[in-house]
């Protein structure tokens, strides 16, 4: 029986080593220093060992989970440098993984990069067969699709000149056609939608949907937000080499888009899902920083204030006594991680007027990084007055919450709590 | 499609320390071998007009030129049984293929840095190549040397039939030596400069321009420590009858082969381990 799951990928991790950067100073770059460099060198023997380990090292990737179902089409964004292409190299068996371990069951193509393996001096002919078989498919196969692909590329005229008298728009066209004839149970996909003029890429977005519409599994790592949308009903988000979104694509695209936090500061007067008696209502919610000020990126154990704007339907004529607001922070699979009650520290949030401002102040955000819910309630006089579920999308980024460098992982749960451990030995 | 190259589960893990040698894989990927086998040789004919010309001309010349030094110098090179063009010509193809395809494998990694980052295939294709393909300019080269022994009347016997074991034999060498020098490549550039140099002065501590009678006696023990002096003579032994097959040379350079290749292989595949990421 088929495995419902097309990759598995469980505490994945790559560490890439960046080398000893400061081997020659500036100014040793004159003639002189270059005649001396032989020499130089020399003096380095001793310091250089195989495996260095004063190396600097980055992690590209730290502690990705997730499962992938035969199916789905799954978008992967984020900023230069989250570890998008590492990860798909990784999938693609390209470069090993440092720790952790993925699984994949089905074929998998991977198109990493478009025109891999096309040589110069052969003609565009050869160069489909030679591309073909590096992508697995032996010769039968490929002469069943030949003319499929030189009719896609639409460079058939000059599939007898050598590719080196292509134009490089006409390269990719051909090299993109044999990819996208390949007929693998996975798709993994790095950027390489962007290839030829505007008629072409709108022939490779319908190729690929075509595709993907043929129940295969797609992986997508895009900057177009547009294709991801349009292709992918799942979106998984890396920043800093970890997973901080894996959900619904339109709604991870657009908490993308927002882009700085400060701006995010939802008109929450307008939403309508909301319950309670609607006496007073929430107008907005802002993550501002220990000084007050909006917060453009929250970290983990980072000290915040959540400040609630309100309104008053009609001014009260007796100010309320008993006020009690709450918040409460879920994940974004809707589990709830805690709540912060006003309650139960008896904070006086009476006297309400036309407008005002409950602020709760965490000293330590006590999240790993991720996405989350942040849920607001408000009780008047044992009423229910107003409630907003997911009222504000906290986007949570990597810090050194116990300065060691060192979060939990995951399957520990989002919380990071203060503790120390001791160990008193007896004989 | 019947094609079913990843049609199973794949578990990728980092590398552990375990080295082992996948040829299950390398049969699946057979067809991507051949195909890479038959580009590397288009690509070395490809430019050429004069194609099989080029492969016969450098063997062809270095034997005009000793055949023309031997006369004139009156120098002895001490071969019997045979004459000394065949002695040389056949020395030199030999030498020429294992010399060409060792550097190219040594290189080979170097070669298809820019494949292995975007298709994934056993790594082990990459010396493979060269040194399978390199036999099809070997084969050519090979040509005059048919000619020749034709000519002279000089036929092989029922040892023909052991060519191909010593063939085999100076494939897994350079596939030893070659994977080993891969690797060490990986570290610094200066393995390369050196099996160069190890491969150029080769040629004149090997049994291909003269024959090892000329060696001292006593000398003799170290000169055949080199494996490409059992190939040198069991290879034209098996081309001529009258020329004596080397037993132990011969068993010695099969017994460093393997050693070699062992040896290769597992380092090439831990410095693969290591440097996947620096290609
Ligand atoms: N071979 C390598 N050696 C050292 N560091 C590397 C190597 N490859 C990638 N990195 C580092 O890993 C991190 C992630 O790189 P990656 O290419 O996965 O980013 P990306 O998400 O694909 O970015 P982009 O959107 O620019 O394509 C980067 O900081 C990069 O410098
Ligand atoms: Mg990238």
């Amino acid at each position: 029986m088929k495995n419902e799951t097309a990759i598995e990928v469980q505490g994945l991790s790559k560490k890439y080593s960046i080398g000893t950067i400061k081997k020659y100073k500036k100014k040793e770059i004159g003639i002189l220093d270059n005649l001396l460099l032989p020499f130089r060198m020399l003096r380095n023997i001793g310091e250089t060992s195989f495996f260095n380990k004063n190396d600097d090292f980055i992690w590209a990737l730290k502690d990705i989970n997730f499962k992938i179902n035969h199916g789905e089409k799954v978008g992967i964004i984020g900023k230069n440098g989250a570890g998008k292409s590492t990860l798909l190299k990784i999938l693609s068996r390209l470069v090993y993984p440092t720790e952790g371990k993925a699984t994949i069951r089905g074929r998998v193509t991977s198109l990493l990069e478009v025109g891999t393996g096309f040589n110069n001096n052969f003609t565009g002919r050869e160069n489909v067969y030679l591309n073909a078989t590096l992508y697995g498919l032996e010769r039968a196969e490929i002469d069943s699709i030949f003319d499929d692909i030189v009719e896609f590329s639409g460079v058939g005229k000059f599939l007898d000149t050598k590719i080196k008298y292509y134009s490089s728009g006409m390269r990719m066209r051909l090299a993109f056609s044999v990819a996208a004839h390949l007929d693998p149970d996975i798709l993994l996909l790095d950027e390489v939608l962007a290839v030829g003029d505007i008629a072409f890429q709108q022939k490779c977005l319908e190729r690929v949907e075509g595709l993907a519409s043929g129940g295969r599994t797609i992986v997508f790592v895009s900057h177009s937000m547009s294709a991801i949308v349009k292709f992918c009903d799942r979106v998984i988000w890396l920043q800093d080499g970890k997973v901080i979104y894996d959900g619904e694509a339109t709604e991870a695209v657009k908490l993308y888009q927002d882009g700085p936090l400060s701006e995010k500061e939802l008109d929450l007067a307008s939403r309508s899902d909301r319950k309670g008696t609607g006496l007073v209502r929430y107008t907005k919610v802002s993550i501002l920083d220990e000084n007050m000020n909006l917060c453009e990126n929250v970290r983990t154990g980072q000290c915040i204030n959540i400040a609630l704007d309100y309104r008053a339907e009609e001014p009260y004529a007796e100010p309320p006594r008993d006020v009690k607001a709450c918040i409460i922070i879920e994940d974004n699979k809707q589990n709830r991680l805690f709540g912060l009650p006003s309650e139960i520290l008896i904070a006086d949030l009476s006297n309400i007027k036309s407008t005002g401002r409950f602020i709760c102040k965490l000293n330590s955000l006590p999240v790993i990084p991720g996405v989350y819910d942040i849920t607001i309630s408000l009780l008047i006089d044992r009423q229910l007055v107003d409630k907003v579920v997911s009222a504000y999308k906290l986007v949570v980024l990597e810090d050194d919450y116990y300065g060691t460098g060192l979060l939990p992982k995951h399957t520990m749960g989002r919380v990071c709590v203060d503790f120390d451990w001791l160990h008193e030995s007896r004989n | 499609m019947s094609n079913n190259i990843h049609d199973k589960e794949i578990v990728i893990e980092p590398p552990s320390g375990l080295v082992h040698l996948n040829l299950r894989e390398l049969y699946e990927f057979r067809h991507m071998l051949w195909s890479m086998i038959w580009k590397s040789i288009r690509i070395q004919f490809s430019e050429l007009y004069l194609k099989f010309f080029w492969t016969f001309a450098r063997p062809l010349a270095m034997l005009g030129v000793f055949i023309f030094i031997k006369n004139y110098s009156g120098a002895n090179m001490h071969v019997s049984n045979i004459s000394y063009s065949l002695y040389l010509y056949s020395g030199l193809i030999i030498w020429f293929y294992f010399v060409e395809s060792t550097n190219a494998t040594a290189k080979s990694v170097e070669k298809d840095a820019a494949l292995m980052k975007k298709i994934y295939f056993p790594r082990l294709i990459s010396p493979l190549v060269p040194l399978v393909s390199n036999l099809y300019s070997f084969g050519i080269s090979a040509i005059p040397l048919v000619v020749m022994i034709i000519w002279q009347g000089t036929y092989p016997g029922w040892k023909l039939l052991l060519l191909p074991l010593v063939i085999l034999q100076c494939m897994i060498l350079i596939l030893g030596t070659g994977t080993m020098f891969a690797s060490f490549s990986l570290f610094s550039k200066d393995a390369e400069r050196f099996l160069k140099l190890v491969l150029y002065l080769g040629l004149f501590v090997s049994p291909v321009i003269y024959s090892p009678d000329k060696i001292h006696a006593k000398s003799q023990l170290v000169y055949f420590l080199n494996p490409m002096a059992g190939t040198l003579l069991a290879f034209r032994s098996c081309l001529f009858n009258d020329f004596p097959f080397p037993f132990w040379q011969w068993m010695y350079s099969l017994a460093f082969s393997l050693v070699f290749i062992i040896a290769g292989i597992r380092m090439y595949r831990r410095a693969d381990m290591h440097f996947a990421d620096k290609l």
